[in-house]
């Protein structure tokens, strides 16, 4: 029978790290506490023997408070173990050492492993690993998981774990006492150097927005060649495909080329390169332990709205996509507050809106030399609006139907650390560059095929697509768009990135080859279709503001297994969107 | 029972020691992660809006909402506890 080892340990201890060296997955690993909220298992392959190794949310103590702690104990206590690693922090041993003997005293089957001793050795703290041993009762491995270094042994170990050793009677404080050698100076250090400058009064929240800035306005920037330089590419592509399939059937030429091809090189050309750009920068923020100080630096505006301020944490993970927003909520212990959260978290952007908030300020920004700066900007403004909003509407929430006890806020700052730029580069080409290029396959081409479907079956004359298009028309003019733009986000629901990439399809029936040389030609070509700055002004709000894309609503349904607070969390943000489009498109327009 | 003070009143970067947690919503969390009677504690800096501040304990850096900090009474010297 194959063996099952289960890694526990504190939060951000480097579980989820050595779960990736024993088995080579890519589990999520990132610098704050609360990164893993699910259980996530693979397979140690060791010396012709094979190891089922789960990788467990951090825990605490063993009385679990929020969600992802009871996933970790009831696996924990479930006894389906055969070996139990739990993983240390050495840099902060007189409460890891809490769990630990805590563990050791519940089972018999545990070996220990101190991690993170290259940075507890920077800092002056010394650990007896011997010592340690013999008062634990149990084998103790030595790593620096980071580096790799100690792995070896801890799957050695692993390997030939046979024996049950005796129990631990010594209590964590005296263990600590006996075992942890330290002389760092906790007050000068320099986390608290960086932490008064980047906390600061004065300057935390200027740089927190001038970081958010400077993180978009790279993207901007970096994402207009490599746009550039794809839409040539495709459109050579798309140039060579219809000569060569020129007699064929107009089936494959117009379905296969101008519907799924097009569709696809659209999604791949504009979309793509923004979120492949932003995805590595925003992973090195996470890496150095910046996210929990922006909950911090935030932590009296959400007071004032009765929120939880790890919703912030939960906040920054939409920013990458929202489903994952919404499954990191599980670390907020209120229940009431994590619905909160979870209805919220469609008000930030993802990165497939994100990218399209790009486009569409790009398109409608001219300026000569300093455009990128002020698309930077405008799309710094757009998340705020998307922070305001979240403030306003948990403020409602939180003062009507989820009413609750006064919310707390507790949150462990973690040491700052530095990113590992080249780990953080194949991180983001597996997760956003495979990733998007898959969806674009699975979800985009199936949504080209629709819309060329719909564009060329007629009724009486008129297309569906038109007829649908008329149908909305009316209502979006009130909103500020047009009934194409509205039919786009309809579609466009599966996935959030090919939004614009229909909109796009919709304007360029039978234009033939559609390239461009940078983003903001495509502005011609929306132009060319009506659209006025009111008409980007009110997409982008509509982008910002509208329904969470279906993976979103599953994930929700999934984990509030309510279908009224998954309804709730559709209809608030497309509600809120429909109010200030018509609003905005009103006052706009009497300017 | 002299020099017992609320954990927020204490000035920055002075070390004290538990006296007492009150029960409150959070009294579980405070106390698993290591804010027990007789620990030692170090406020390091206060959030920009004054509504929190980061302490020192057990090891760890740990963010407290002031109404939290509230809730834990601490004493200038380290005195026997049972
Ligand atoms: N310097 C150093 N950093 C490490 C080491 N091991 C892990 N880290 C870093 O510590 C951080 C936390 O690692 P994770 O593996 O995500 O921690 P975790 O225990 O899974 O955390 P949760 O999922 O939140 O419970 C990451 O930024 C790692 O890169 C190590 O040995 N040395
Ligand atoms: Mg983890």
């Amino acid at each position: 029978m194959i063996k099952k080892v289960l890694l526990v340990g504190n939060p951000n201890t480097g579980k989820s790290t050595i779960f990736n060296a024993l088995t080579g997955k890519h589990q999520h690993t990132g610098n704050w506490s609360g990164k893993t909220v699910g259980n996530a298992s693979g397979i140690m392959k060791y010396k012709n023997r094979e190891f089922e190794i789960t990788d467990l949310p951090g825990i605490y103590s063993l009385d679990p408070i929020s969600e992802d702690e009871k996933q970790a104990v009831d696996c924990l206590k479930s006894g389906i173990a055969h070996l139990i690693v739990v993983v240390l922090d050495a840099t902060c041993l007189e409460r890891n050492l809490i769990l630990a003997s805590e563990i050791t005293k519940l089972c018999t089957n545990v070996i220990v492993c101190v991690n993170l001793l290259d940075e507890a050795e920077k800092k002056g703290i010394s650990v007896d690993i011997d010592k340690l041993g013999k008062m634990l009762k149990t084998k103790v491995i030595p790593t620096k998981a980071r580096s790799g270094i100690g792995i070896r042994e801890l799957k050695e170990e692993i390997y030939s774990y046979n024996k049950k050793c005796g129990c631990c009677c010594c209590s964590a404080d005296c263990i600590y006492r006996n075992c942890v050698y330290s002389d760092q100076d906790i007050i000068n250090n320099k986390d608290r150097k960086i932490d008064r400058i980047l906390t600061s009064r004065i300057f935390g929240i200027p740089i927190m927005l001038l970081l958010l800035c400077c993180i978009l306005w790279i993207t901007i920037w970096g994402a207009n060649y490599p746009s550039g330089i794809l839409s040539h590419f495709f459109g050579r592509i798309e140039e060579f495909l219809l000569i060569y399939f020129e007699d064929s059937n107009i089936l494959i030429r117009g379905l296969l080329i101008e519907g799924v091809f097009r569709t696809l090189s659209w999604v791949v050309s504009v979309m793509l390169p923004p979120m492949a750009i932003f995805f590595p920068l925003f992973t090195i923020l996470e890496d150095l332990g910046y996210l929990p100080r922006i909950a911090f630096n935030m932590d009296h505006i959400f007071k004032k709205a009765n929120a939880h301020s790890k919703m912030i944490l939960s906040m920054c993970m939409g920013l990458g996509c929202n489903a994952a927003g919404v499954i990191s909520t599980r670390i907020i212990e209120s229940k009431k507050e994590r619905l909160i959260a979870i209805i919220t978290n469609n008000f930030m952007p993802c990165n497939g809106r994100f990218s399209s908030l790009i486009m569409l300020a790009t398109v409608f920004i001219s300026g000569g030399m300093l455009v990128s700066v002020k698309v930077a900007l405008a799309v710094t403004a757009a998340i705020l609006s998307g922070v305001l909003i979240t403030f306003i509407v948990s403020y409602i929430l939180s003062n009507t139907v989820l009413k609750g006890e006064q919310s707390s806020f507790v949150l462990e700052l973690p040491p700052y650390r530095a990113p590992q730029p080249m780990a953080i580069i194949r991180r983001s080409i597996r997760e956003r560059i495979v990733y998007v290029l898959f969806r674009a396959v699975a979800v985009a081409a199936p949504a080209g095929a629709v819309i060329w479907l719909l564009q060329n079956v007629s009724y009486n004359d008129i297309t569906l697509l038109a007829y649908i298009a008329d149908f909305l028309d009316p209502f979006a003019r009130l909103m500020g768009l047009d009934g194409y733009i509205l039919t786009a986000f309809i579609i466009g629901m599966p996935a959030n990135e090919i939004v614009i990439p229909i909109v796009l399809m919709c304007y360029t029936r039978s234009s033939g080859l559609i390239e461009f040389n940078s983003l903001s030609e495509l502005g011609e070509l929306l132009r060319a279709n009506g659209w006025t700055y009111i008409t980007a002004i009110c997409t982008m709000i509509f982008s910002l503001n509208h329904f969470p894309c279906a993976t979103s609503l599953l994930t929700i349904k999934k984990e509030t297994g309510s279908m009224k607070w998954t309804v709730a969390s559709f209809v608030i943000p497309t509600g809120v969107g429909i109010i200030l489009c018509i609003a905005a498109n009103c006052i706009l327009k009497l300017l | 029972m002299n020099n017992v003070i609320l954990l927020t009143a204490v000035p920055m970067n002075t070390a004290v020691f538990i006296f007492d947690i009150k029960k409150s919503p959070c009294s579980d969390r405070l106390n698993e992660l290591g804010f027990t009677k007789g620990t030692r504690i170090v406020p390091l800096h206060e959030s920009p809006g004054r509504s929190a501040a980061a302490y020192f304990v057990k090891g760890a850096v740990i963010a407290l909402r002031n109404t939290d900090a509230d809730t834990i009474y601490v004493s200038m010297e380290e005195s026997c506890y049972d």
